[in-house]
């Protein structure tokens, strides 16, 4: 066997013969840069007669997605790697092997775009045509439709249609050569029901920014159409513009959670290090715990930190994914402007939220400042010695990779390192860990979202961790121990599992 | 159609009564300096029917406050839902209008704006829970009235409004230029984004006074005074927590039971 020799696994089907889909192990030679219709090729050139679909071999058409390891990928883009699984794309009719039967999606699109329409007999602007040329290449693929953790949920718990036709009506939207109503439309095909997990937009093999034109197409409904938003996210809003906070509670109560810890206010010395709280870490009772837990770590730790107290505002996320673009950048500016009026240096965030906001969107509002989650933070003390974790946790753990975390900043590395330090604590990895993470639904206005009857995203990865043994969930992000924490009773899961944030494991490992 | 939406800007209705402060001396809630003020959620049921009826067909949306100069706020916000004017009633002889004295000014102030077909006001304000204030201003105008509405159409130069009553609805008719004061059922208000909410600080808001409206000295300020508080305080909550028991799931419902009629909560 030569170096170059691999293996790969590929689900086979043939409706005639087989009740259902089996996995086959092919052995072939990997030629440099050969991609995986190279090798479904080589293989059936030894004579495995594969059924695949492929057309433009250059990533312009979209007819090869298939599922490569648990993901939706193209075949012609995808370089093979030894000891790949190859499965037709998940929830649609299988022909044969590696092809699926894509009518349902062409029938969607056809609907939402091609149907016949008025036109305006204007010509089209280039304004609009900048608006829309990213969603022009898009080619239908599937791919985003394949990744869309909501679409795979069971019973009617959402109403969404998913990513691919948003493209489309965003499209639509910016055409004003066409009479249409795609507002409208976005609202009826579930709109809000998108949880700004990215996986879509990290998907898609032309990088459409398809989040960001779901994102658009909200601020315009909520700038024009604000009666067609949730009432819950229009009181969400409302909440980010009276109290600074989404949870409707009064500012001078947001550092409640620290009474009797006598924890420092950054006004009143400069500190290393600002601890940003964030809303749900100062009001709810249950998160309180987390910023206490986490206080608790710096104090032992000695680290010099403070916090804004109740001038801290919300970091401004839920305004940003819920297409409310002026707030988010009015709230921004309250944080910003105090950030820099107590000479702020380094900040750690409880939450992933305010995490990825304050790193990747205050930039663009003259805000730059150098900010970690506060699982790098742990990791980074923990390595260089300054706390002690001799208390042993003898449990079986597993942990969520918080989308704003992992997808969003590549951070998977940093929370597996601190609970993988806790003495006694065994880390198992769920299934569709790091880049496949599985929203837990609380993510762009999610948890502000009424939800109906049916399988919920939460749900459906509370099943998972379960499903690997443990008894605890970790996690890193609030919105995660929300909808988990309420998963965990729906399903019933309650005596025996449980879902803690890291802090709250390591706090109790010193 | 010409629309009149009356509103009153109070204090924020979330605020927890525990931060109250009353003074006694004159006994009323002294507005402290972070309290958030905020349109009466009633009131702007009653823009959002207002802005309904202009997105079906057409017409001007006045919107018209009675209050401190710190109600241009609260009427900008109503620029920003969709309201195409606003006028403030400020005067040193409006300060403590009581329901009566609210409810001449404000018609006063109304017969100076000039024809309009229908006032929608809150069904009451978010602050005393009176709700009189709307019926008052349709006596002094002696047009018809209709309160509690949860729907409201425009049918032939006439309106049906759906009333909210304890069993249902009450359907009626009003010829116009009619009065109707509006329920939350009518659907929850739209959101101004704060882009909107930022240009309609360049709003001109008038200022009406007194003299402007031309009101009656009697009508308004103490010699008008038809109601007294005679006592206010902050209420002080408590709860008690009592666990009931029983040998099985089922014998502890029966006790609750009990407990509950024994009480006669049931």
């Amino acid at each position: 066997m030569s170096n170059n020799t691999i293996k790969v696994k590929v689900s086979r089907y043939n409706p005639e013969i087989d009740k259902e889909g089996k996995l086959v192990e092919y052995t072939l030679e990997k030629e440099p840069g050969m991609r995986i219709l190279g090798a479904l090729k080589a293989i059936n050139a030894q004579g495995a007669n594969i059924a695949y679909r492929y057309g433009c071999e250059e990533w312009e058409c979209g007819s090869c997605a298939i599922h490569v390891n648990g993901m939706p990928m193209l075949v012609c883009k995808t370089e093979i790697q030894d000891g790949m699984v190859l499965k037709p794309l998940p929830d649609l009719p299988v022909n044969r092997d590696l092809i699926v039967d894509r009518t349902k999606y062409f029938k969607k699109q056809d609907e939402l775009y091609q149907k016949p329409e008025k036109l305006t007999g204007q010509e089209l602007t280039f304004e609009n045509q900048e608006k829309m040329w990213k969603s022009i290449t898009c080619m239908e693929c599937g791919i985003c439709l394949a990744a869309c953790p909501i679409l795979h949920t069971t019973g009617k718990s959402y109403d969404y249609s998913g990513p691919e036709y948003m493209v489309q009506l965003h499209r639509l939207d910016s055409d004003n050569r066409r009479q249409k109503n795609a507002l409208q439309t976005s609202v009826k095909e579930g709109i809000w029901e998108c949880t700004a997990c990215k996986y879509c937009e990290e998907s898609c093999p032309q990088r459409v920014p398809i989040l960001q034109d779901i994102i658009d197409l909200r601020g315009k409904i909520m700038e024009d159409q604000s009666t067609l938003v949730p009432e819950t996210i229009r009181t969400l809003n409302t909440n980010l513009v009276r109290y600074s906070n989404a949870y409707g509670k009064q500012k001078s109560e947001r550092s409640a959670w620290a009474d009797g810890l006598d924890v420092p206010l950054i006004k009143d010395g400069e500190k290393e290090l600002l601890l940003f709280v964030g809303d749900a870490e100062a009001y709810n009772k249950r998160d309180q715990a987390t910023a206490q837990a986490f206080v608790k770590i710096l104090k032992q730790a000695k680290v010099s930190f403070g916090i804004l107290g109740d001038e801290e505002a919300n970091a401004g996320d839920p305004a940003l994914k819920t297409g409310e673009s002026g707030l988010f950048e009015e709230l921004a500016g309250i944080n910003i402007a105090n950030f820099k009026k107590f000479n702020v240096k380094k900040i750690v965030a409880l939450s992933p939220h305010d995490y990825q906001t304050i790193k990747n969107e205050y930039p663009k509002l003259d805000g730059k400042f150098e900010v970690v989650h506060y699982t790098q933070m742990l990791d980074e003390l923990i390595q260089c010695g300054k706390i002690k974790l001799s208390k042993k946790l003898n449990m079986k753990v597993t942990y969520q990779d918080p989308c704003f975390l992992g997808r969003y900043n590549g951070v998977y590395d940093a929370p597996r390192n601190v609970l993988k330090a806790i003495p006694g604590l065994t880390l198992v990895e769920i299934a569709n860990p790091k880049e496949q993470t599985q929203c837990c639904g609380g993510g762009g206005g999610g948890n502000w979202l009424d939800v109906r009857a049916g399988e919920r995203l939460g749900e459906r990865r509370v099943g998972q961790a379960v499903a690997t043994g443990a008894a605890i969930l970790a996690v890193g992000c609030s919105f995660c121990v929300a909808m988990f924490e309420d998963a965990v009773k729906t399903k019933g899961y309650e005596e025996k599992f449980a879902v803690k944030q890291i802090a709250e494991l390591v706090a109790e490992a010193m | 159609m010409n629309i009149i939406v009356c509103i009153k800007q109070i204090i924020d209705t979330a605020i927890p009564v525990r931060l109250y402060k009353i003074d006694p001396a004159i006994n009323r809630v002294i507005v402290q300096k972070d309290f958030n003020l905020i349109v009466s959620d009633y009131d702007r049921n009653a823009m959002e029917a207002a802005l309904q009826i202009k997105d079906k067909q057409g017409g001007k949306v006045t919107v018209l406050s009675l209050g401190a100069k710190s109600a241009f706020d609260a009427i900008r916000e109503c620029v920003a839902m969709g309201a195409d004017e606003g006028i403030l009633l400020n005067d040193p002889t409006f300060d403590d209008a009581n329901i009566f004295a609210t409810a001449y000014t404000l018609s006063q102030a109304i017969k100076k704006i000039g024809p309009f077909d229908l006032i929608l006001c809150g069904r009451q304000e978010g602050d005393w829970d009176a709700g009189q204030v709307g019926t008052g201003i349709a006596a002094f105008l002696d047009i018809p009235v209709a309160t509690a509405a949860a729907s409201i159409e425009c049918k032939d130069g006439k309106i049906e409004v759906q009333r909210v009553v304890s069993d249902g609805r009450d359907i009626v008719e009003l010829s116009l230029p009619a009065l109707v004061t509006v329920s939350n059922e009518i659907g929850s208000p739209r959101y101004p984004v704060l882009k909107r909410v930022m240009a309609a600080k360049k709003k001109e808001v008038p200022v009406r006074t007194a003299q402007d409206i031309g009101v009656d000295p009697n009508m308004i300020g103490p010699a008008a005074v038809r109601t007294k508080i005679v006592n206010l305080s902050v209420s002080v909550q408590e709860a008690k927590c009592e666990y009931v028991t029983g040998e099985t799931p089922e014998q502890a419902g029966v006790n609750l039971a009990v407990k509950l009629k024994a009480g006669k909560l049931i």
